[in-house]
């Protein structure tokens, strides 16, 4: 046989040789990580979240949760507010005397011991003066702090103040209107004549006199006005005669008054 | 691995999207439709074991996406692949060497049971067993069916070189036979 040529055997047994085989699993993984290394292959997309109609619905309801998880928040700390403003810390001093004298004190009286000589007990129990001594009286305990609240309460102090004397005035003009229709006779600056108890906002002048400062007061037919913020209230003079302003939160009152 | 349904698209197809779009999906479908049979050249040429053959193929894929803006497709894309493993392993082999007994340590067991041939001699390790040289020649021109001059392309020798080198080799698998599959 010739080295040039196979024979039949030869060929057929060369021909059954497998021209393919597997490799093992994590090649094809490799080769992509290594074509991707060297720049062939784009890198692994990053996650893109769509907005589908559900996951809108569901961020809308997460913040419609949030939203009513604060404002229960924001009722349930405000009650607490109004609970603090009544609850006081217990923070109790035994003595009123700074800390420094009340050693001074201690180191006193221990020496005052000695001195004297207690032939019962030579040792000095300095623990006794505080055991013996008497407790203070129970001071209600102070507001700690409520600042919040504080404010609160001096505003509604305030309006309830100004609609009181909003309230007054308006009453005292009412009442003053009707007293003209029955008796014409206008009001003065003059003393108040000889009337019936006036109302509640009215006071005699002799007491308003005594703070001339703070009030101003018009004799009328029958009782005496007054104004507890003489700042809003201003007597011009025209041709006409002499008007009453008085300035309020909703505009100016004109009052004519009788010469 | 394997279980991808195949596509219609051609090699060239795949190609360009791994080019131009660095589609990671084609070359998945471009490898594993060239990777067996690449594998399972150049196992049989390196004759150095699975890992080895496995790393070859990898610088492979990695080279040959190098070179594939220079592909002018006058040939198909799994022989201009052939051809760039060749290079690999001549390489491979060139800079690394290989001993008698290393290469007898790593030639796969496969078993050649169709053979007609009465000893049923395993004639991959006889293959493997082969000097480098004669082991590719006879290789590309017995099993893969390339001309010598092809063969002396790829292998940078003369093509007398490889006509001597086949011979040689035949010589060589004729006398294990001969001795019933033992080394002389």
């Amino acid at each position: 046989m010739s080295n040039d040529e196979l024979t039949p055997e030869e060929r057929e047994a060369l021909a059954h040789l497998p021209r393919e085989r597997t490799p093992s699993a994590g090649l094809e993984d490799r080769v992509v990580a290594a074509m991707r290394e060297h720049g062939h292959l784009a890198r692994k997309p990053a996650r893109v979240i769509r907005l589908t109609t559900s996951r809108v619905a569901g961020l809308l309801a997460a913040c419609l949760v949030l939203m009513i998880g604060a404002y229960s928040i924001g009722l349930h700390r405000g009650v607490s507010d109004e609970v603090l403003t009544k609850v006081e810390p217990q923070v109790q001093s035994f003595s009123e005397q700074p800390a420094s004298q009340e050693i001074e004190a201690t180191r006193g009286a221990v020496k005052l011991g000695r001195v004297t000589g207690n032939e019962a007990s030579k040792t000095v129990e300095p623990e006794a003066d505080f055991v013996d001594k008497k407790a203070p009286p129970f001071e209600p305990p102070k507001l700690n702090v409520p600042q919040l609240a504080s404010r609160k309460d001096a505003k509604e102090e305030k309006k309830a103040k100004a609609d009181e004397v909003n309230e007054a005035m308006a009453q005292s003009f009412s009442d003053r209107l009707s007293a003209e229709t029955s008796q014409p006779a206008g009001a003065t600056d003059l003393a108040a004549p000889m009337s019936p108890p006036m109302a509640s906002q009215m006071r005699p002048k002799a007491v308003l006199d005594e703070s001339a400062e703070h009030w101003r007061s018009f004799a009328l037919n029958s009782g005496t006005l007054i104004v507890d913020a003489p700042d809003s209230v201003r007597v011009e003079t025209d041709g006409q005669g002499r008007t009453l302003l008085i300035y309020t939160s909703n505009g100016v009152i004109r009052v004519r008054l009788a010469d | 691995m394997g279980a991808a349904p195949e596509s219609t698209r051609t090699d060239r197809e795949l190609v360009d999207a791994v080019l131009h779009k660095k589609d990671e999906t084609a070359f998945r479908e471009l490898y594993r439709r060239h990777t067996p049979r690449l594998f399972a050249l150049v196992g049989r040429l390196l004759a150095r074991g699975d890992d080895e053959a496995e790393d070859v193929v990898q610088e492979i894929w990695v080279h040959a996406f190098e070179s594939l803006p220079n592909f002018q497709w006058g040939s198909s894309f799994s022989t201009w692949l052939t051809g760039v493993g060749l290079n690999r392993v001549r390489d491979r082999i060139r800079r690394y060497g290989r001993s008698r007994e290393s290469a007898m340590e790593h030639v796969p067991e496969v078993p050649v049971a169709s053979a007609p041939h009465e000893d049923r001699v395993d004639l991959e390790r006889m293959i493997a067993r082969l000097p480098d040289e004669q082991r590719m020649v006879l290789v590309l021109h017995d099993v893969e069916g390339m001309k010598h001059r092809e063969i002396a392309e790829h292998l940078d020798i003369p093509e007398g070189t490889s006509k001597t080198l086949l011979s040689n080799a035949r010589s060589r698998i004729r006398e294990m036979i001969a001795s019933k599959g033992e080394w002389i």
